[in-house]
């Protein structure tokens, strides 16, 4: 069947591209495209209805289980890591499938190379019914083709309960997903138990005493600090030269030093930072804070404290200096979560409270946009013959106790949902530890999740969990976490302007930043360097940045 | 006068027709070697100029939903927006400076390579050598690039090492010098292709008639005049037509070594129209803009082939058409 | 006669000069090629950090087979080495049996139209309609997701057409053609029967190229292959490769950083797996390069 539609498509197709090449290129070849998309979604509806062509209302269900009465097939586009495994053999998958009725063709995609198969698939209008996930789609596939997606803000007022309960209770998960013309096209998510914080700087607790030491408490400490960790044998193996008081890869890992100096990065890798008094987005890299910073990192550059591979090695390096075997010798660095990223010397290395700058700025990035919350998980396209039956599917996945097996791992299997709803977890299997064993049998992170606080709080994570230990840095940090540049809504216009102003603006910041760094010499550079910027157009990209805040704020 | 130039005018036609007349009868002659150009033809037809409409990508604001065909039209706005851009000036001498300094340098070695291993007596020492430096063409970009960050850094790798052996207390980090990147790219590919490169001549070096070289030693001509006047006149037409396809790939340098190769240090010699292309491309969705850049690109390479291939033309009788 | 046994002195020492200064030369190349392969080899055995912190250069350090290991448990790459190995096989017989006759018609200068047809193979390694449509038209001709959209579509390598034809030009003399066809040989006959079997030099390159290039493909897989059981062998490494750095990436305590020791780990001995079948290759090819080859031919 599917190869028949494929080849009536294709014969379309073809006669439009020939007509087109004989008409010297005729400027409007819509019709052709519209035909072969009818036939696709006709045959598509015959497919997957075991009845034949009018599947229509009388199959669906609007509430109870199952959606459809009969068997309703719908294809996901995931993109899925090698490890996982084939969602179809999950045993929570199975039992929603038996519920709902509804099949799930998943159509995996390698993470390795899903850009060029993206931008063909997108390109080419081959469409699956659902693009499930928020690796799949960016903010920018969606936003450039909006013809291909279908507002969904009606059949969530219509059908979703779950996902109208989700809302009510946080908001920020509409408000995140509703585009600046009103519609939503693709649904938010809420992860469980997470933290507020996303960087915790740590410290070589273990130097600190060698050396006599206190914890630093301001940067200027801190460089005190680290440069006795230079100078001396703080790792105390008779080497006084192997320390490497700090290191690290590449402008997005320095980026979170800044936070000391008053501004601090939204997590998203644009640069960007909300300035906590005045409340407007700021240009990192244009800003009096960041030349001030800037200057920090030249001293400790110059003085050999910055490790002088900063800029060169790549990520692999870094890490390896952090994991030497027989000695430590690392002083001190950010982390996701500090026992697991210092190993095998997570003894030795402590939280350090986040230090304060020069004007007595104590900060920490943390945006629950993107750490707690998320978008893009589900997006429904015009292909997609039954848009209500995918929405109640999602709907079904919003449920707490799906959201909790797929985010984990299915009862029975992972984990143990005891009668008073106490959530615990099963030992993994020989051989495996839980962080890499959920990352196989779920979608972790993925599709339209959201849990409850109420279930939220009878979960209970095991014992030295990835989870756990980045739960217990969390409480040392949390409290300084700033206010980011919120998860806007750009317009399509603003996505395209942003996407081709920045191209050159990151290349000359990044240029200019190492080598103020390992050069110095930002004092004479740097109004030339801000005047560069705005004939790049800075200040136009300022006022996107300013227009789809304010536009976010008035949003209700 | 008048006469004259009618004749001439008759005269060319009869030239005409006899050239169309003699033509014709090549065609008869010969047709089955179209026979043997069939497949390849057929092949190409179908699957690279059916496709060429695409190239009005380039020309117009390709929006995916609309199709390459329904995409509005902007004529040469793309184009524009290039040379409008901040780096094309760097873009420009980054991408050539590279691809010279790779051609000049990357181009010899292969032959040399192939005279010497052509001139090995011990065979299994030539057989050796052959298999080890042609191995060097399967490490994929990646891992190529981690093995030279690794050994080339001044803190733990072989380059610091060595460097500190020779008493240099603080080796410089080649990775983060702008002024090295480019011999690190080039002679690492050297390194990693001359090997490889040499086979065509090697190949090329076994047709050589050895009652050449029989009666060049009866002449008493030792090893390297041998080389001299048998070898590398051999090779010569070979050598001659791989530099003039190179040529016709100045503006083509391999886009994933470089790109794995850049850091903030370097990019402002590393930037090149590739890498670019890429960002724009694929990072940032400019379908259109990357389309351009890529067609001014190759347009620059094409005439630069047909250039080339003329000038080769005149100076000897190798070309390629 | 002691005149002309000197000046053979003269031209053996020379000789003997010129050998040393050659060997010499080739074992520094010898010894500068081998040590990054052999960096390879060991690093694939070593625990990656300390191939991170270059304390692996003489032998492997903290030995292990856990790459391999990880590499092997996928049980999708015994499916990808079968793909890869056919499409190798009937790509490099369709890639020969389609640019080697090309080549040797385009090498005969008696072929009328031969600029224009030059002009027509030559003129597609510069302009293309870019992947889009590309991928339409292979859609349209019913190769997508198939067996043949790896080995047939894209077999023309103008390239190598050259390659060969620049062969055939300077290597076949005129003569022979001439007198073959004052014998009443057709062209087909002569190609076929003289002009083949005197060429296996560059019909073995070819091969090579070809073959080599088969085996490494994974790109036009990645975009018209969709069937993970039609994968060759690349793209499949290609996945579980970057999952690992995917993973790694999301700061996920003792997975990530389980997956980051496993990736760099996994990063040479993928080498080694994906690399050593086709290496074998090579020694058979050689073999076509052994001097005289064509010159029994000519004379008989």
């Amino acid at each position: 069947m599917n190869h028949l539609w494929k080849k009536a498509g294709a014969l379309l197709l073809t006669a439009g591209l020939l007509t087109s090449i004989l008409a010297g290129c005729g400027n409007n070849n819509n019709g052709s495209s519209e035909a072969s998309k009818e036939t696709e979604s006709k045959a598509n509806s015959s497919a997957s209805t075991s009845s034949g062509a009018e599947a229509g209302n009388e199959n669906f269900n609007e509430t109870g289980f199952p959606i459809v009465n009969e068997k309703v097939t719908l294809s996901f586009v995931y993109v899925k890591s090698a490890n996982m495994r084939d969602l179809n053999e999950n045993a929570m998958f199975q039992k929603l499938e038996e519920t709902t009725n509804v099949h799930i063709d998943w159509q995996y995609a390698g993470d390795a190379d899903w850009p060029e198969q993206k931008s063909l698939l997108l390109a080419s209008g081959d469409l699956p019914d659902v693009f499930f996930g928020s690796n799949t789609l960016k903010d920018m596939d969606i936003m450039t083709n909006l013809d291909y997606f279908v507002p969904l803000e009606d059949y969530i007022d219509k059908y979703c309960t779950n996902l109208q309960a989700a809302y009510e209770a946080e908001p920020i998960m509409r408000k995140m997903i509703t585009s600046p013309d009103g519609h939503i096209y693709t649904l938010s998510r809420k992860l469980p138990l997470r933290p507020k914080g996303c960087d915790v700087p740590f410290i070589n607790q273990k130097w600190l005493d060698n050396l006599g030491l206190e914890m630093p408490t301001t940067v200027d400490e801190w460089y005190n600090v680290l440069k006795a960790f230079k100078e001396q044998d703080a790792n105390g193996n008779g080497d006084p030269n192997d320390e490497v008081p700090l290191t690290g890869c590449g402008m997005f890992d320095w980026i979170r030093y800044t936070n000391a100096w008053g501004i601090t990065d939204s997590l998203e890798e644009n640069l960007l930072a909300l300035d906590q008094k005045t409340k407007k987005p700021v240009f990192i890299p244009a800003d009096e804070r960041y030349k001030e910073c800037i200057e920090f990192f030249h001293k400790l550059y110059s003085e050999g404290i910055m490790d002088q591979e900063f800029f060169t090695q790549d990520g692999s390096m870094a890490d390896a200096k952090l994991k030497n075997e027989e000695v430590s010798r690392v002083g001190t660095g950010i982390a996701w979560e500090v026992k697991s990223h210092t190993n095998p010397h997570s003894d030795e290395y402590v939280v350090m409270p986040p230090l304060a700058g020069p004007n007595g700025d104590r900060y920490i990035r943390g945006n629950d946009a993107t750490i707690i919350y998320g978008r893009n998980e589900f997006t429904v396209t015009t292909a997609c013959e039954y848009p209500e039956v995918a929405m109640r599917w999602a709907d079904a996945y919003a449920d707490d106790d799906i959201s909790v097996q797929s985010y984990w791992g299915p009862y029975g299997e992972v984990l143990d949902k005891a009668d008073d709803g106490t959530i615990t977890f099963l030992d993994p299997p020989e051989g495996k530890n839980g962080d890499g064993w959920y990352w196989e049998v779920t979608c972790r992170d993925h599709g339209p999740k959201y849990i409850s606080p109420e279930t939220e709080a009878k979960i209970v994570l095991p014992e030295g969990s990835g989870d756990g230990a980045k739960l217990e840095c969390d409480e040392i940090i949390k409290d300084f976490v700033a206010e980011p540049y919120p998860l806007v809504n750009y317009t399509e216009e603003q996505m395209d302007e942003i996407s081709k102003l920045t191209v050159d603006i990151y290349k000359y910041v990044e240029e200019s930043w190492a080598n103020w760094i390992v050069n110095g010499g930002i004092e004479n550079d740097w109004d030339g360097y801000i005047a560069q910027l705005n004939q790049m157009g800075l200040e136009r990209l300022m006022e996107i940045y300013q227009e789809a805040l304010d536009s976010y704020n008035s949003a209700s | 006068m008048r006469k004259c130039m009618a004749a001439k005018i008759v005269g060319q036609k009869l030239s005409a027709k006899d050239k169309f007349r003699k033509n014709c009868k090549g065609i008869r002659r010969n047709w089955q070697l179209y026979l043997l150009l069939v497949p390849a033809v057929v092949l190409l037809f179908c699957f690279t100029y059916i496709p060429m409409y695409g190239i009005q990508i380039a020309f117009k604001d390709f929006v995916p939903k609309l199709g390459i065909e329904g995409s509005k039209w902007v004529g040469f706005e793309h184009f524009q927006t290039f040379f409008n851009s901040f780096q094309v000036k760097s873009l420009f001498t980054n991408t050539i400076t590279l691809s010279l300094y790779s051609l000049i340098a990357g181009f010899p070695f292969p032959i040399i390579l192939a005279l010497m291993m052509n001139q090995i007596r011990v065979k299994r020492f030539k057989q050796t050598l052959q298999v080890v430096t042609y191995l060097p063409h399967f490490i994929s970009t990646v891992v190529m690039v981690g093995i030279m960050l690794i050994v080339l850094s001044p803190s733990s790798g072989l380059f610091g090492n060595i460097a500190r052996m020779f008493g240099v207390i603080d080796p410089p980090n080649l990775m983060g010098q702008a002024g090295a990147f480019q011999s690190i790219y080039v002679w690492s590919d050297v390194w990693q292709h001359a090997g490889w490169d040499s086979i065509i001549y090697i190949a090329a070096l076994a047709a050589v008639d050895p009652s050449l070289y029989e009666a060049a030693t009866v002449d008493g001509a030792g090893k390297w005049q041998k080389i001299k006047y048998i070898d590398i006149p051999f090779l010569l037409p070979t050598a001659v037509i791989l530099l003039i396809m190179r040529a016709g790939n100045i503006m083509n340098v391999g886009f994933e070594k470089v790109y794995l190769m850049q850091n903030p240090l370097n990019t402002m010699v590393s930037e090149i129209i590739a890498t670019y292309v890429y960002k724009i491309g694929i990072i940032s969705n400019q379908y259109s803009l990357s389309a351009a850049v890529g067609l001014f690109n190759n347009v620059i390479n094409f005439i630069l082939l047909l250039l080339v291939n003329q000038v080769s033309k005149k100076m000897g009788d190798t070309s390629l058409f | 006669m002691a005149k002309l046994k000197s000046i053979r002195r003269q031209v053996t020492g020379k000789d003997l000069a010129f050998n040393i200064v050659l060997y010499a030369i080739c074992i520094i190349i010898l010894l500068i090629v081998v040590y990054p392969l052999y960096f390879i080899v060991i690093a694939s055995f070593s625990n990656p950090t300390e191939v991170a912190n270059g304390k692996v250069w003489l032998w492997p350090s903290q030995f292990t087979v856990d790459g391999y290991k990880e590499i092997l448990r996928h049980a999708e790459i015994w499916v990808g080495y079968r793909n890869t190995i056919f499409y190798t096989v009937v790509g490099t017989v369709i890639g020969l049996a389609v640019n080697i006759p090309a080549a040797y018609a385009l090498s005969r200068h008696d072929l009328v139209g031969r600029k224009i047809i030059t002009f027509f193979f030559i003129f597609t390694m510069f302009f293309n309609g870019g992947l889009i449509p590309t991928y339409f038209t292979i859609r349209d001709f019913g190769l997508y997701n198939s067996f043949w959209v790896m080995v047939l579509p894209f077999s023309v390598v103008v390239y190598h057409i050259i390659i060969a034809r620049t062969f055939f030009d300077s290597s076949l003399p005129q003569g022979l053609l001439d007198a073959a066809q004052i014998d009443g040989c057709s062209n087909l006959r002569f190609f076929f029967q003289i002009a083949l079997p005197l060429s296996k030099a560059v019909l073995a390159v070819i091969a090579l190229y070809t073959a080599v290039a088969q085996w490494n493909a994974y790109f036009n897989a990645l975009v018209y292959i969709k069937d993970d059981g039609l994968k060759p062998l690349q793209l499949i490494i290609r996945n579980i490769l970057i999952t690992k750095q995917a993973i790694a990436g999301t700061g996920d305590g003792l997975a990530a950083q389980e997956a980051r020791r496993l990736s760099e780990l996994m990063k040479y001995a993928v080498i080694i797996v994906t690399t050593v079948p086709i290496m074998c290759v090579y020694p058979f090819v050689q073999k076509y390069f052994s001097k005289g080859v064509m010159i029994g031919a000519i004379k008989g």
